[in-house]
């Protein structure tokens, strides 16, 4: 019976849809334009947030980094103070190493863009990566080939390399990598490992365009005193040592290295994966209510153009509804019957908005190089907003047209 | 004939749905769940359609009134949001239910 009635509802609607094509079209567009703005900024917005959340989990939430400037996004950044400070030292991570009681692992890593070749194919500002041997047990990836550097080789500063996916295909379009050799400003190494295709990242190079060497060989070529090579020792803390613990120990033995009088100021930061976390939860907070507040009043003008349709809807419709009546239908069946042709063209509006935030998902895929994915929960969402709004908007032109006298129905024009 | 008190509480209660319509999409509301948008959208939808019964007078507007009361104070609780604005919210929605149970007798029975 209910089944029967939503059946006839529906019927009703779509006839009523269809007879009028250029008046529905323009009514239900106020929804199709705010399901689309709301819909496409919540999808940006969330793929920019997974983006970067995954860049962050792959540099590790237990790592604290011990660099020259310290990571901020408050207005008030005293850069004079800092200008000063001397950069991190390989030879102060092996003090770190040497005193550290809290942490796993502790590696140094600095940086440089040069020109990378393999026969006549060469790749320019390429990261070259000068990094000691912990380095993968702070920092997660993995190899699709070859290996990871030895101990000997990161302390001895063999020529070996291991090369991003997109040096490889840049350098090897045809060829294995592994056992072959690039060189590096003239210094000619050994490619003894191909990392796993990470796609691109919000925060810094992607491994994908790095090459990473020993340390003891990259600063060969790698001006280790300049500041745009920004060296810094990361350290990850044991299991069941939190950050902060890590933290003042780190700033114990770096205070000691350094020897810093127990008066003087830090001249160096020690930076938490938090820090950026908490700066980019402000960030997409802001664009995040920005969306919403332009696409909710968006979504609400275009509720007000649909109650605005049915209303002229039910005058139109007034003798029908009186000889619907006088023929035995009930209230609720003239309510349901309005209410269903209000939410069915709210519904055509928001799956509209939705096919079109979906087009630009994939339109966009070739301009932007972040993966921007229309997912289920933002797909739910613009149906139940749809859903919503046709209900709300619906309701007041389909009750009143439920509680029409049939006579007085029958006898309008 | 509709009183005048319920016709301020119908016209307060509609700008005040209409107003908390965006809140359905927030992104506090979309961080919960997956589904909490579609709940909460739901009782926002049939708080309004209250307000309509109540501007009728009508029997069921008043217990859709008090029902969408305590739906929305039990997912606000759910969803930890019990702000300055939730317990403002209580006050004026107590209070109007002191007008609208005084004139709940008069109100239709009928739909």
């Amino acid at each position: 019976m209910i089944l029967l009635l939503f059946k006839e509802s529906v019927l009703f609607a779509w006839q009523a849809l269809i007879g009028n094509k250029l008046r529905s079209f323009l009514s239900l567009l106020g929804i199709t334009i705010g399901i689309f703005a709301i819909i496409l900024v919540f999808t940006i917005v969330d793929s920019l947030e997974n983006n970067i959340r995954s860049s962050v989990q792959s540099l590790g939430s237990n790592v604290i980094y011990v660099q020259k400037w310290p990571w901020s996004f408050g207005e008030d950044y005293p850069w004079w103070k800092y200008m000063n400070r001397p950069l991190p030292k390989y030879e102060e991570l092996e003090e770190l190493q040497k005193y550290s009681k809290t942490t796993e692992a502790i590696a140094f890593r600095m940086g440089q863009r040069k020109t990378v070749k393999h026969g006549s194919n060469s790749i320019e500002r390429v990261v070259i990566g000068g990094i000691s041997q912990d380095y993968n047990k702070i920092k997660s990836f993995d190899l699709t080939e070859g290996r990871y550097f030895t101990t000997a080789e990161t302390d001895a500063g063999y020529a070996v390399a291991i090369i991003g996916s997109l040096v490889s295909e840049g350098l090897f379009p045809h060829e294995d990598p592994i056992g072959k050799d690039i060189k590096i400003n003239g210094y000619k190494c050994s490619v003894i490992g191909v990392v796993k295709k990470e796609g691109e990242s919000m925060l810094g190079p992607s491994m994908d365009s790095q090459v990473m060497v020993p340390y003891n060989f990259g600063r060969r070529f790698l001006d280790v005193r300049s500041e745009n090579a920004d060296p810094f020792i990361m350290a990850k803390a044991k299991p069941g040592i939190t950050n902060v613990e890590m933290s003042d120990e780190l700033m114990g033995i770096m205070r000691s290295v350094r020897r810093l009088k127990p008066q003087a100021d830090q001249n160096f930061a020690l930076n938490e994966i938090s820090l950026l976390s908490k700066g980019f939860d402000m960030m997409f907070a802001v664009i995040g209510t920005a969306g919403w507040i332009i696409g909710g009043f968006s979504i609400l003008v275009g509720g007000f153009g649909i109650a605005n349709i049915m209303f002229v809807s039910v005058r139109e419709r007034t003798n029908i509804i009186g000889i619907q009546k006088s023929l035995g239908a009930k209230n609720y069946f003239i309510l349901i019957q309005f209410l269903t042709e209000s939410v069915l063209l709210s519904l055509v509006g928001g799956a509209i908005g939705l096919l079109l935030t979906y087009l630009i998902t994939v339109l966009g895929k070739d301009a932007i190089p972040i993966d921007i994915t229309l997912s289920s929960t933002n797909i739910f969402l613009g149906f139940t907003v749809s859903i919503l709004i046709g209900v709300i908007s619906g309701f007041i032109p389909a009750y009143g047209a439920s509680q029409l006298d049939p006579v007085e129905a029958i006898r309008s024009n | 004939m509709r009183p005048k008190v319920i016709s301020v509480i119908c016209i307060i209660g509609f700008i005040l749905v209409i107003l908390s319509f965006p809140q359905v999409f927030s992104p506090g509301i979309k961080k919960i769940g997956m589904f909490t948008p579609a709940i909460y959208g739901g009782i926002i939808a049939f708080q309004f359609i209250s307000f309509v019964g109540l501007w009728h007078f009508k029997q069921w507007g008043a217990m859709g009134f008090a029902m969408a009361f305590f739906c929305k104070i039990f997912f606000n609780i759910l969803i930890n949001e019990t702000g300055v604005l939730f317990y403002t919210y209580i006050c004026i929605s107590l209070f109007s239910f002191i007008f609208v149970l005084r004139y709940f007798r008069q109100m239709s029975p009928n739909f």
